[in-house]
């Protein structure tokens, strides 16, 4: 369709006017003054309406220019001192920055040349086409200005704010932002819910669904109300968070921190101990997108009358086809005195929304949800070393029955709080309390502290000056509070509360992000977008932690975080490295401390509680013990038909009394059975232990392998149900499929040493072979490595099993070496005769307690990405040595001195000095 | 004129023989005469292909004549660490070392790939995986970083007689073929004279003929033809019964019995003879495979 159709045709004229010496001059582009009598009558012109004028001031007495622009938009009206003479309105007056001369440089006029159709120099008031009058315009230069039309309250409301809850949840911001200590929510009269009494409601005279958010802040001023909130995206909350952010980047600069700190304070005084939240300036606007209407009542603690403010936001749609200007639609703002109690501050603000909205309608999920948001909008476990105003948001609507107060609460299994500093370094506090039923003890770690940028260590490293360092992460320092569950039962049982508490875990568990205490991204966000990467990772391996297993939050501080930034939506925020940065250490937190414990534990009482022994070679030692203890019972002097101790009391299999003797016989028999095909069990464990690798059972990845699977499966099902390619969907299939392609890798054939014959070779062999693989990585990263050959012995062993586990050590203690702060970096092994051992060494950080229960268990690992052989895969060589070999973790009276960090000894004592055969 | 060829065989598999661990012979790059004591006296079960290149190469008269040099390394450490000193010209790069993961093997594979780059050497990745994760080192060697590397590399899998060359036999020929140019090749020990022709440019592009042909029918015609050659890779394609069918509109060269074959008209039907003579064995070949191959 042609643009032009939508405009209306549309009419111009030149109006002529002297500028200097006239009695009218004075009102140029606001009034014409026109004679309407007998002989000049110009009146017919002005009509129809709009109109677009150009002034003309003609050249007998003046300069013969045109020299402005305006617009005609209501009809004249009579001069009451001047018979048969009317003025006209003209609004919109734009001059001209370059008055246009009313000939061509050929000295022909304008008019006359190019709109001959109207033109007549005697009339003062005359039409003109409107390609010229466009024209004269654009030579004139006509100085424009944006104009806001009064859709763009729409277009912020409707857009900007995302959802209902969104909506309210800004205005509760803004109550914050004002001061205030309570924010009350309020909704009423929903149309599309069952009705309750009028008695319940507070706010009958107005049409459902009503909306009141009503504070105890400060109020607004006559002023505040006419140049903040009458004016969208005002500067004045915008300008504090520039200010900051210029601010705190000048003191870093200026090594001035002190400074910042000062600023600080005094804006936390200006601001009732707050640095406001709002961001953009555009929350008001959420009033728009939940209502037709609004009353805002505000009175601050100087007056003792109220403000009042209506507003019906269809004023602001435009009549036909005719544009509104935003500024041009009346609000009317008078004062009335106090409608109810402001208590003791004396000033508040109250903001009535009602009318709803078409397409917006509130259902009860939606109140449910609401409900969820604001009773989350505060931190449920602030930092305790932060002291800030007390500010509690709390909702109501009668229509909804049993809204939660409170959020549920199971006591948790695990515990940590902290808080991490700008290092990325956490300081933290740490629990492990069981629930009474499970039959593990509690720990109670505290003042424990943790590099948290050593857990992907590749994130942070960067090169200063041709030296490797740390960089810093770019989200500033923040609080952190986590809570666990083990979802399992008996851990979490079936209960209605407790499969309740599942439920809600489900749909809402994860990591909530506050900004001075207050909700700005809460866990569900956080979950849908998997920002920490833990489902993926479930997905791979249904053993580890996911959102639904916590409840956390994360505390940041407008002062202290920056760059952690609100989408325009407010859904979220925008990810930048200071989001990714603390994303990375979020997610540290979650996988290097709490997820071993968490797998560990549970992995503990699975053991504990399942009453069968998992080791292959454990059972077959018990089947041999009993088969021996029956054998011997069955020769032995015992009365086993009369049985007077009454062994054999309810063993309905042994049959007649006379018949026990064989019986028991064959049951000796059968354990003996028992034993020998258990041992074949451990041979096939043995084997595919080996040929696992990375310290996983085949058994596990062949489970993660079908679990992958299987959702592969499910989501192309989904795909083709939907019969429409998702884009998201699409994503996670790859991952899937990424994911089933790195669990099959695992199952290649990696290097078995079963076909290695067993060799007599001197242990230093082996540490030199292993020496020349790391030789140029140890140059690389400045690691001195050293042993004492002196105290060489040799073993009678698979030279490849050694290399391996060697390799394995080293590998470790390489990647814990790998970090800045350790400035001489060394890997020592010490080689002991007499003892048969070698411990090896390096002065890293050590080993991490929560690790240390499932050091050789297969799984556990504290690098990431995890790699190496894994210590249960080395443990499991070392055993394999003839007549048994072993290894552990150095005990205080072994360990090399002089060396800070992990001491692993390798015990050959029981193993063959050389081929016994 | 013969070149002169170092070969780096990267096998962490390599006997452990004792006299050997205790000479400390597997700490740095193995040469040739240990190479062939540990081919002839170590215990390969489960690595016989792998023993019989071995020997192939280090008996053959040019490791003698000093055209062909052999070394042995047991982890790409250290053939990274020996590369000034000993420069290969073909790597035999094994895919898995201990219980190191693809990850690392991928990356150890890039940067022997940089660091080849100058000699202009040629890298077999050989792997027992293929067969078993088909789809898992293809992944990982036909992803973006790879790209620059694509014609200095190939991957094989240890052991695997599926094909018309075994992954041995071929690593043998290009061996071979880099030394002295020669123009015989061995295809399951039928000696077919490889003469410089239009349709293949090396031995590899046997490959192609029997994507086409089928194993058994191209080593039947191989024993009686018995080279390679213009001429015979013409009569191979007259002697294929059928035709293939072409649209010249789209531009695709279609086979005949693919069951899509139908849906674009207009086509026009194409002997083998022809196809190869406009077209090309790899557009042939695709076409065979996948249905059609754009040209």
């Amino acid at each position: 369709m042609d643009q032009s159709a939508h405009i209306a045709q549309r009419h111009c004229l030149v109006l002529t006017q002297y500028r200097r010496g006239g009695t009218y001059n004075d009102f140029i582009g606001k009034y014409y003054h026109f004679p309407a009598t007998r002989n000049r009558n110009y009146l017919n012109q002005f009509r129809p309406l709009p109109i677009e004028v150009v002034y003309f001031e003609p050249e007998k007495d003046g300069e013969g220019v045109f020299y402005g622009a305006g617009k005609i938009i209501n009809p004249p009206f009579l001069d009451k001192r001047e018979p048969d003479h009317y003025f006209v309105e003209i609004s919109d007056y734009k001059p001209f920055s370059n008055p246009v001369y009313f000939k061509n440089e050929k000295g022909e006029v304008t008019e006359a040349k190019y709109s001959p159709e109207h033109y007549n120099y005697h009339n003062a008031v005359r039409k003109i086409n409107c390609t010229l009058f466009d024209e004269l315009c654009l030579d004139g230069g006509i100085e424009l200005n944006f104009k806001a039309d009064s859709h763009l309250v729409q277009v912020l409301g409707e857009q900007l704010i995302a959802s209902e809850r969104v909506g309210i949840l800004e205005l509760v911001k803004n109550a914050f932002d004002a001061g205030a200590r309570f924010c009350n929510v309020r909704i009423e009269k929903i149309p599309d819910l069952p009705a309750v009494p009028e008695s319940l409601n507070e706010f009958n005279e107005f049409a459902g669904p009503v909306i009141v958010v009503e504070d105890d802040g400060s109020g607004m001023t006559k002023e505040e109300i006419e140049r903040g909130w009458l004016r969208p995206a005002s500067t004045i909350k915008t300008n504090v968070k520039e200010l900051l952010r210029a601010e705190r980047e000048r003191a870093i600069r200026e090594g001035k921190l002190g400074t910042y700190k000062k600023l600080l304070k005094s804006l936390k005084t200006e601001n009732k101990g707050r640095i406001p939240l709002g961001e953009k300036g555009v929350g008001r606007f959420a009033a728009h997108r939940l209502g037709r209407s609004l009353i805002i009542k505000t009175k601050i603690a100087a007056n003792d009358y109220e403000y009042l403010l209506k507003i019906d936001w269809d004023d602001f749609n435009a009549n036909g086809s005719a544009p509104k200007d935003l500024d041009a639609v009346p609000i009317v703002l008078t004062r009335q005195a106090p409608s109810r109690d402001y208590g003791a501050r004396k000033s508040g603000t109250q903001l009535i929304i009602y009318g709803g909205r078409v397409g917006f309608e509130l259902t009860n999920n939606e109140i449910v949800a609401i409900n969820k948001t604001i009773l989350e909008l505060n931190s449920p476990n602030p930092n305790p070393d932060t002291k800030r105003p007390v500010f509690r948001a709390s909702f109501v609507c009668p229509q909804v029955k049993e809204l939660k107060q409170e959020r549920p609460n199971f006591d948790p299994v695990f515990r940590l709080y902290g808080l991490v500093d700008e290092n990325g370094v956490l300081d933290f506090d740490y629990f492990f309390d069981p629930p009474n039923n499970i039959p593990l003890s509690s720990f109670k770690q505290k003042g424990k502290r943790r590099d948290l940028k050593t857990w992907e260590s590749k994130k942070w490293l960067t090169t200063i000056s041709g030296e490797e360092a740390w960089r810093r992460p770019a989200c500033g320092e923040f609080y952190i509070h986590l809570d666990v569950w083990i979802r399992d039962n008996p851990w979490l049982g079936n209960s209605l509360d407790e499969k309740e508490f599942k439920a809600y875990l489900r749909e809402y568990g994860g990591i909530s992000l506050y900004r001075d205490q207050i909700n700005i991204f809460p866990a569900e966000w956080g979950s849908e977008t998997d920002w920490l990467g833990l489902r993926q990772r479930q997905i791979q391996q249904a053993r580890r932690i996911s959102y639904y297993h916590m409840i956390g939050n994360v505390e940041i501080d407008q002062a202290k975080n920056v760059d952690l930034i609100d989408k325009t939506n407010r859904e979220g925020l925008i990810r930048n490295q200071a989001f990714a940065d603390l994303a990375s250490l979020v997610k540290a937190v979650v996988l290097s401390i709490i997820e071993v414990d968490y797998m560990g534990k549970r992995d503990e009482y699975k053991q504990l509680s399942g009453g069968y022994v998992r080791e292959a070679r454990q059972q077959k030692t018990y089947s041999k013990q009993s088969a021996a203890i029956i054998a011997n019972m069955n020769v032995s002097e015992y009365d086993v038909i009369a049985d007077p101790y009454r062994f054999f009391a309810n063993v309905n299999g042994l049959g007649a009394k006379a018949e026990r003797h064989g019986k028991l016989v064959e049951l000796s028999k059968s354990l003996k059975n028992l034993e020998e095909n258990l041992k074949q069990i451990q041979e096939v464990q043995d084997l595919l232990t080996e040929q696992a690798g990375f310290g996983l059972g085949i058994a596990v990845v062949l489970h993660e392998i079908s679990k992958t699977t299987s959702n592969f499966y499910f989501s192309i099902l989904d795909l083709i149900k939907k019969k429409k390619f998702d884009q998201a969907k699409l994503e996670e299939l790859k991952e899937t499929s990424r994911a089933l392609e790195s669990e099959l890798t695992r199952l290649a054939p990696l290097r078995a040493l079963r076909n290695e014959p067993p060799i007599t070779f001197k242990i230093s062999r082996s540490i030199s072979y292993v020496e020349s693989i790391f030789r140029r990585r140890f140059d690389k990263s400045r690691i001195s490595f050293s042993y004492n050959r002196d105290q060489d012995f040799e073993i009678h062993a698979k030279f490849s099993a050694l290399n391996q586990i060697l390799t394995n050590l080293i590998d470790n203690a390489f990647y814990w070496l790998d970090n800045p702060d350790i400035k001489q970096r060394e890997i020592r092994l010490g080689i002991n005769r007499a003892k048969r051992t070698i411990i090896v060494a390096d002065n890293g950080p050590g080993l991490a307690d929560s690790i240390l229960p499932y050091l050789f268990q297969p799984g556990y690992s504290l690098k990431n990405p995890p790699s190496g052989l894994g210590l249960y895969v080395s443990r499991y060589y070392m055993n394999l040595m003839k007549r048994r070999g072993d290894i552990y973790l150095a005990n205080e009276r072994d360990r090399i001195s002089d060396l800070s960090g992990a001491q692993f000894v390798l015990d050959f004592s029981k193993v063959a000095e050389s081929d016994e055969k | 004129m013969k070149n002169k060829i170092r070969v780096s065989i990267l096998d962490d598999s390599l006997p452990k023989r004792e006299d050997a661990v205790e000479q400390d012979l597997f700490r740095t790059g193995i040469d040739q005469e240990e190479l062939l004591v540990l081919a002839e006296k170590g215990s390969w079960i489960g690595e016989l292909p792998l023993q019989q290149l071995l020997f192939s190469l280090l008996k053959h008269e040019y490791v003698r004549t000093g055209l062909l040099e052999v070394v042995g390394y047991t982890n790409p450490e250290q053939i990274l660490s020996d590369i000034d000193a000993h420069p290969p010209n073909v790597v035999i790069y094994d895919w898995e070392y201990g219980t190191h993961s693809p990850s690392e093997s991928e990356n150890w594979l890039l940067e022997l790939l940089e660091a080849t780059a100058q000699f202009d050497a040629f890298i077999f990745v050989y792997s027992k995986v293929p067969s078993k994760a088909p789809e898992v080192i293809p992944a990982i060697l036909n992803s973006k970083k790879f790209d620059e590397f694509a014609p200095r590399f190939q991957l094989f899998e240890k052991g695997n007689s599926n094909s018309i060359f075994t992954a041995e036999d071929f690593i043998y020929q290009y061996i071979l073929t880099r030394v002295s140019k020669s123009n015989i090749i061995k295809v399951h020990g039928i000696d077919v004279t490889f003469k410089e022709n239009g349709y293949l440019e090396n031995p590899k592009g046997i490959f192609f003929l029997e994507a086409i042909l089928g194993r058994a029918a191209l080593l039947e015609k191989l024993r009686l033809i018995k080279e390679i050659s213009n001429e015979s890779v013409e009569k191979m394609m007259e002697g294929i019964g059928g035709h293939m069918l072409i649209n010249r509109e789209t531009g695709y060269l279609i086979a005949a019995d693919f069951p899509l074959a139908g849906q674009s008209p207009p086509k026009e039907e194409i002997s083998y003879l022809k196809a190869l003579r406009d077209f090309g064995l790899e557009a042939i070949t695709e076409a065979v495979e996948t249905g059609f191959a754009k040209i």
